[in-house]
C-alpha cells in the first residue's frame, strides 16, 4: 500500500486512514492528523479525524469468534457470549463492560473447588417442621392492655379476674379499679 | 404421604423476610454456551450433571416431557417461574431435592444454575449452593479464568458467579410517606438492588420486593455476605419502626382491617388473587397483636399464602398460561386449605 500524499510504500499497519484514503504516519502528522500529538490544525481536520476513528470502530465490529462464530456486533447488541473462546476474542469489550457494570474488572473470588471460611447460620431452617399451633401466650401478656379498651360488659368473669390480677401486677390501678367495680357489680355489689 | 416443601416451614424473621435465595452459575469447558449449543451437546451436558449428582438423591425432570402436575409443582416451589424454560424446553433439565429447597437447572442461560432457597432470613443458602457447586467443580471441568472468574454466557453471569436475593414483605414501609425512598437510598448505599416482585407490572405495585446483590468483580464472596447481613438488618429495623408507628397512630384501622381480612380469607368461596394479596398484607401488619383465643394463624401460613399468590397464581392468571387453574374459586380454596389445616 502507498501513501496517498507522498506515494511512498507504507510499512505494515503503519498508516492512518482519513476519508477512505491511506496516509503514512509522517504525512498524517504533517497534515495534523497524528493521534499521538492530537495537534489538529483546524476544526475541519478534527471532524475528519473523528470520522476516520468511527470507520476504524466499525471495522472492528466484524471481529468474529473463531469457535462459535459470534461477532462483536452481536455481543454488543445482546450482551451474550457464545462460548468460552469469546472471552479471548472480545476481551477488551468484556473488560470495558465489566468496569461499567461493577466499577472494577478485577476478579477477587474463589477458584473452582475452594470454599469460603464464613460463619453460616445453622441449618435448622432447612429441617424445621410446620410448627404446632401454639398456646396463646401473648394473650395472657396483653390481657390487661386489651381490657383497657374493651367493653367490660362483654368480657367473661374468668377473664375479668385474670385481667385484674395482671393489672395489679403491672400497677395499673386505674384499670384495676374499673375491673374490680365490674366484678363487684356482677356479684350484686358484694366482694 | 405428602412431602413437606421448604416454604411450609418457618425461618428467621418471617414477619418481613419471605425467603432467602442464592443462585450460582457454572459452565463446562468444551461446550458452547446453551444459546449456541447443538442438541446432542445439550444432552451430553445433562447426562454429565445427572451423573455427577447421582449420589445426592435428587429427582431429575427433562423439560420437553414434563407433566402438567410436575410443572405446577415446580412452579409452586419456586424452582422455576411460570414462563421460563417452557418456550424452548429441548435439551433442558431440572434436578431437585424432595423439599425443593435445592435445585439445579441445566442448559437454560448457562450450563448449570444451582439454586438454594429457604424460608425467612438466612445465609445458610450460600452454604447449600457452595456444597453442591464444589462437588460439581471437583467432578466436572468448570470454565474458569484467573482474570474473569467463573465464565458465564453473559457479562452479568461472569465473575463471582453467584447472586444473593431476599424476598421481603414491607407493608409498613410502603404505607409510610417517603418510606420507600429512604429504603431505596439505603439499598443503593450498599451497592445492592431493590425492585418490586412484579417488576414488569405497571398496575400491580404491592408491598413485596426483592433485594438482590449486584457485586461480581472487585469483591469477594465474604464481602457480599457481610453486606447482606448489614443491609438486611437495616431493612428489618426500618420496617419494624414503620409498623410500630402505624400501630401507634392508626391502631383502630389496623385492628379492624386485620379481622375483616381474616374473615374474608377464612370464609370466602371466591376471592380475586389481587384482593387476596391486599388482604394478606393487612394480616401481616397486625399479626401478633390479635386475640389469639379467637384467631390462630402463624407466620408460615401467612407466608405460604403470600408466596403461592405471588409466585404462581397471579402471574399465571395474567399470562393466561394453560394447565394451571388460577381463578377466584381456586384461589379461595387454596387459602382456605392453608388457613384451616393446622396440625
Amino acid at each position: 500500500m502507498r501513501c496517498s500524499r507522498c506515494g511512498r510504500q507504507i510499512p505494515n499497519n503503519n498508516f492512518t486512514r482519513i476519508n477512505g484514503a491511506y496516509f503514512c504516519n509522517d504525512c498524517a502528522a504533517d497534515m495534523g492528523f497524528s493521534f499521538f500529538n492530537m495537534n489538529f490544525n483546524s476544526l475541519d481536520g478534527l471532524q475528519q479525524a473523528l470520522h476516520a476513528m468511527n470507520e476504524l470502530d466499525f471495522a472492528n465490529n466484524a471481529v468474529t469468534c473463531s469457535n462459535c462464530g459470534m461477532t462483536l456486533s452481536e455481543f454488543e447488541n445482546t450482551g451474550k457470549l457464545g462460548c468460552i473462546t469469546c472471552f479471548n476474542t472480545f476481551g477488551n469489550e468484556v473488560a470495558k463492560r465489566m468496569f461499567r457494570l461493577y466499577g472494577s474488572n478485577e476478579y477477587m473470588g474463589t477458584k473452582p473447588g475452594e470454599r469460603i471460611e464464613y460463619e453460616f447460620d445453622d441449618a435448622s431452617g432447612e429441617e424445621m417442621q410446620i410448627p404446632e399451633k401454639k398456646a396463646p401466650e401473648k394473650k395472657t401478656e396483653d390481657l390487661a392492655d386489651h381490657m383497657a379498651k374493651a367493653d367490660l360488659g362483654t368480657v367473661s368473669d374468668e377473664k375479668l379476674e385474670q385481667a385484674l390480677k395482671e393489672a395489679i401486677a403491672k400497677e395499673d390501678f386505674v384499670l384495676a379499679a374499673r375491673l374490680r367495680d365490674e366484678i363487684r357489680s356482677r356479684k350484686g355489689g358484694k366482694d | 404421604m405428602s412431602i413437606s416443601r421448604w416454604y411450609e416451614s418457618t425461618g428467621r424473621n418471617p414477619e418481613i423476610v419471605l425467603s432467602s435465595k442464592v443462585i450460582m452459575t457454572r459452565n463446562l469447558k468444551g461446550y458452547n454456551f446453551p444459546q449456541t449449543m447443538e442438541l446432542s451437546d445439550k444432552d451430553e451436558v445433562v447426562k454429565k450433571v445427572e451423573d455427577a449428582l447421582s449420589d445426592k438423591g435428587m429427582s431429575s425432570y427433562r423439560m420437553e416431557g414434563i407433566s402438567d402436575k410436575d410443572r405446577s409443582n415446580l412452579i409452586d416451589s419456586q424452582v422455576m417461574s411460570g414462563t421460563s424454560l417452557f418456550s424452548d424446553p429441548e435439551g433442558k433439565a431440572i434436578l431437585t431435592n424432595d423439599s425443593r429447597s435445592l435445585s439445579v437447572v441445566v442448559n437454560d442461560q448457562d450450563h448449570i444454575k444451582i439454586r438454594a432457597q429457604l424460608p425467612g432470613y438466612t445465609n445458610y443458602v450460600y452454604k447449600m449452593c457452595e456444597d453442591l457447586a464444589v462437588d460439581l467443580e471437583n467432578k466436572l471441568d468448570v470454565a474458569f479464568s484467573e482474570k474473569y472468574g467463573y465464565l458465564g454466557s453473559s457479562v452479568v453471569s461472569t465473575g463471582l458467579g453467584f447472586k444473593l436475593m431476599f424476598t421481603i414483605a414491607i407493608p409498613g414501609i410502603v404505607r409510610t410517606g417517603d418510606g420507600l425512598e429512604i429504603l431505596q437510598s439505603k439499598v443503593r448505599a450498599h451497592d445492592w438492588k431493590i425492585y418490586p416482585f412484579f417488576n414488569d407490572d405497571k398496575v400491580l405495585k404491592g408491598d413485596v420486593y426483592v433485594v438482590a446483590s449486584s457485586a461480581s468483580m472487585g469483591h469477594d464472596e465474604i464481602s457480599v455476605l457481610d453486606s447482606a447481613a448489614k443491609l438486611m438488618e437495616e431493612i428489618m429495623m426500618i420496617e419494624n419502626l414503620c409498623r410500630d408507628n402505624l400501630r401507634k397512630n392508626r391502631n383502630d384501622l389496623l385492628e379492624n382491617s386485620f379481622y375483616r381480612a381474616y374473615g374474608i380469607l377464612y370464609y370466602s368461596k371466591s376471592v380475586d388473587p389481587l384482593e387476596a394479596l391486599d388482604l394478606i398484607s393487612w394480616i401481616r401488619l397486625y399479626h401478633g397483636y390479635e386475640d389469639r383465643n379467637e384467631i390462630g394463624i402463624e407466620w408460615d401460613q401467612i407466608n405460604t399464602i403470600t408466596s403461592k399468590l405471588l409466585w404462581s397464581i397471579y402471574p399465571m392468571r395474567i399470562k393466561g398460561s394453560k394447565g394451571y387453574n388460577a381463578d377466584s374459586k381456586y384461589t379461595a380454596a387454596m387459602i382456605a386449605r392453608v388457613i384451616r389445616n393446622r396440625k
